[in-house]
């Protein structure tokens, strides 16, 4: 479970200060699938570096699993990030020149985990990609990129997945295909946080929070979330694209 | 992350730059192998120094003083009867060997012409007190030293003069030294130093030459063993103060010259010159340090996405500080072993080659200790420049990281 109480980060740039996140108080309970929407420099990105202990906050307390991130050390950080946290990246980041089944392995390589190939490859036969484990990044598609990076975030088994942009910078195939391993990793009973700025991407969320100005603005349940089964139309993403340009 | 794993990502980390890679173990190799080849030339100069320069080493000389002694009259001359008593075994046990010499100059003639060389009278253990050679014929024996045997060996520099420089020429032929017809049983090797001189039995060179009928200008004695030299010089000083009346040791009328003492210097030279070339390959290890500290801030730099993405997935500052020390250091001990397969190669080959191309020439002689320590060496530069961009990779903060383009 994820409890922000009061979370206030402020970066400071020489005497200039920058509230990136005020006062906010957020629970996210274990199971949820929760899209965090808003414009940028509205905080998503702060708000990301905070719950995947990147980064602690300046005021406040960030309770992870009941753990208060903000008095931890470097290296429990490292660990938290390592036992509960999968990250997914809109630019997948990759290791390069480092085959799939190796960049899988490497969260398991630094838990000190035992057998570690197989379980890296049994992630990567879990995202459809058993067939490439041996190529290397600058091989695959953006779309299988990132189901490497999804399979290097689920292989230490974390309590929950951040996803920041997943779909970012993948055609529309690719994002069906990412949004439907995300939402069926959520239905196998995984937390998974969304950041985006993309509504259909969002459409999937069971749960939606827009931030603006580091502040949330609305924490709604979504109830009628798309299926990531059924085809989109094309009209739908016509009309997200139009309330985007909107906002 | 266990040493396996942390090698494995070291060596995709230098192989991904295989020409940056290879060109900074150049600066080690350079170094590693130019300590080894140096440290190699230092011992052989100074092994082949001990070797031709042992049999010197109990040589101990004695002479009459030159001119007047301090608060007395003329020096008395070394004499016969001095050499018996220095050979006596109850007054001096240290000594092996007494060797008169006495010495003055001739004309020589036969051959192309005549030449004035130096002559020198003494026992058929002349040549081997003196650590002389001979490159054609043999020395007078014993048996033609009692017999004031009129036979000659001669130097180099005679021989060049009166027979064109060739010993098989000389060897054999009739030569006048003076008004006496001598033969020429044998020429030495030349030892740069005293190449102009004539040798001949002791007797042979008193009543043909030069006259006298006791005097000796020189005696040329050997302790046992190198560390009985002051004690050899201890009787030779009680004998002949003895025999020639001396009560105060600064009215001495003799000399007594030890060479030891001399070539312990000349040694204790030797190992500092071979410190100081090796200091000065020393350098180009630094220098190669530098280039490995220089490509490992570059490196860093170059993958600070990569430290990024490392940390957000669970690596600690240990395991980045880790990474980054064993591929500098890697990187080092490759430098290091080429530069020892290298550095041993350029010793063999150059052992082979050398005394070939320069006469005389000391054949280097390998040292293990010089390529334990230039390899210890090496990677001891390894994790010194690899330390401060390794923990400057360890310290950079995830977002930072993950954030630069």
């Amino acid at each position: 479970m994820i409890q922000l109480k009061n979370v206030t980060k402020i970066y400071r740039m020489g005497s200039v200060e920058l509230r990136a996140l005020s006062n906010i108080n957020l629970t996210i309970e274990d199971g949820e699938l929760v899209a965090i929407m808003g414009p940028s420099g509205s905080g998503k990105s702060t708000m990301m570096n905070i719950l995947g202990c990147l980064d602690v906050p300046t005021e406040g307390t960030y309770l992870l699993d009941g753990i208060d991130v903000g008095q931890l050390k470097d290296n429990r950080l490292a660990e938290i990030r390592n036992h509960k946290i999968g990250f997914v990246f809109q630019s997948f980041n990759l290791i390069p020149r480092t085959s799939a089944v190796r960049n899988v392995e490497l969260p398991l390589v630094y838990a000190g985990a035992k057998d570690r190939r197989s379980k890296a490859t049994e992630a990567l036969e879990m995202v459809g990609l058993a067939a490439r484990i041996k190529h290397l990044p600058n091989e695959l598609s953006g779309g299988q990129q990132q189901r490497v990076a999804i399979a290097r975030a689920i292989v230490t088994e974390p309590t929950m997945l951040l996803a920041d942009e997943p779909t970012g910078n993948l055609d529309t195939a690719s994002t069906m295909e990412i949004m439907r391993l995300l939402v069926g990793l959520n239905d196998a009973g995984r937390t998974v946080v969304l950041i985006t700025h993309e509504h259909e991407v969002a459409g999937f969320a069971k749960r939606v929070i827009r931030l603006r100005d580091g502040k949330i603005v609305s924490d709604k349940i979504q109830h009628n979330r798309t299926d990531v089964n059924a085809p989109i139309p094309v009209s739908q993403y016509e009309a997200a694209d139009a309330s985007a340009n909107e906002t | 992350m266990n040493l396996e794993e942390a090698l494995r990502i070291a060596l995709r980390g230098l192989r991904a730059n295989r020409l940056r890679s290879a060109l900074t173990t150049l600066g080690i190799v350079i170094g590693v192998s130019s300590v080894i080849v140096l440290v190699a030339l230092g011992n052989g100069i100074q092994n082949g120094f001990n070797k031709s320069f042992s049999a010197l080493s109990t040589q101990i000389v004695v002479s009459k003083s030159q001119g007047t002694v301090p608060g007395g009259g003329a020096a008395k001359d070394l004499t016969d009867s001095d050499v018996a008593a220095l050979r006596n075994p109850t007054l001096a046990p240290d000594l092996v060997s007494v060797t008169p010499v006495i010495t003055g100059t001739a004309l020589l003639q036969g051959g192309n012409g005549q030449f004035r060389t130096s002559i020198a009278g003494s026992t058929s253990q002349y040549l081997e007190v003196n650590n002389r050679e001979l490159i054609a014929g043999s020395f007078f024996t014993e048996a033609q030293e009692r017999a004031n045997a009129k036979v000659v060996v001669l130097g180099p520099t005679p021989v060049a003069n009166i027979f064109g420089g060739d010993a098989q020429t000389a060897l054999g032929r009739q030569i006048r030294i003076s008004r006496t017809t001598f033969k020429i049983i044998g020429v030495i090797k030349s030892n740069g130093q005293q190449d102009d001189i004539a040798i001949m039995p002791l007797g042979a060179a008193r009543s043909y030459l030069l006259g006298g009928t006791d005097t000796v200008n020189q005696i040329i004695l050997k302790a046992t063993s190198p560390a009985t030299v002051p004690a050899a010089v201890n009787e030779i000083t009680n004998v002949l103060d003895d025999r020639h009346n001396i009560k105060d040791p600064a009215k001495r009328d003799f000399d007594i010259q030890a060479l030891s003492s001399l070539l312990d210097k000349a040694n204790q030279f030797l190992t500092f010159l071979t410190l100081f070339t090796v200091a000065v390959a020393g350098i180009s290890l630094v220098v190669g340090g530098i280039g490995v500290a220089n490509i490992m801030l570059v490196s860093v730099t170059e993958r600070t996405r990569e430290i990024g993405i490392r940390k957000a997935i669970g690596a600690t500052r240990g395991a980045i500080l880790k990474q980054f020390l064993i591929e500098s250091t890697l990187l080092a001990a490759m430098g290091g072993l080429v530069g020892i397969i290298l550095g041993i190669a350029v010793t063999l080959i150059s052992a082979a080659i050398l005394p070939g191309v320069v006469p005389n020439f000391p054949a280097p002689e390998l040292s293990a200790l010089s390529v334990l320590l230039a390899f210890g060496i090496s990677l001891a530069i390894g994790l010194i420049a690899g330390g401060y961009p390794a923990n400057r990779a360890a310290r950079l903060q995830p977002i930072d990281a993950l954030r630069y383009q």
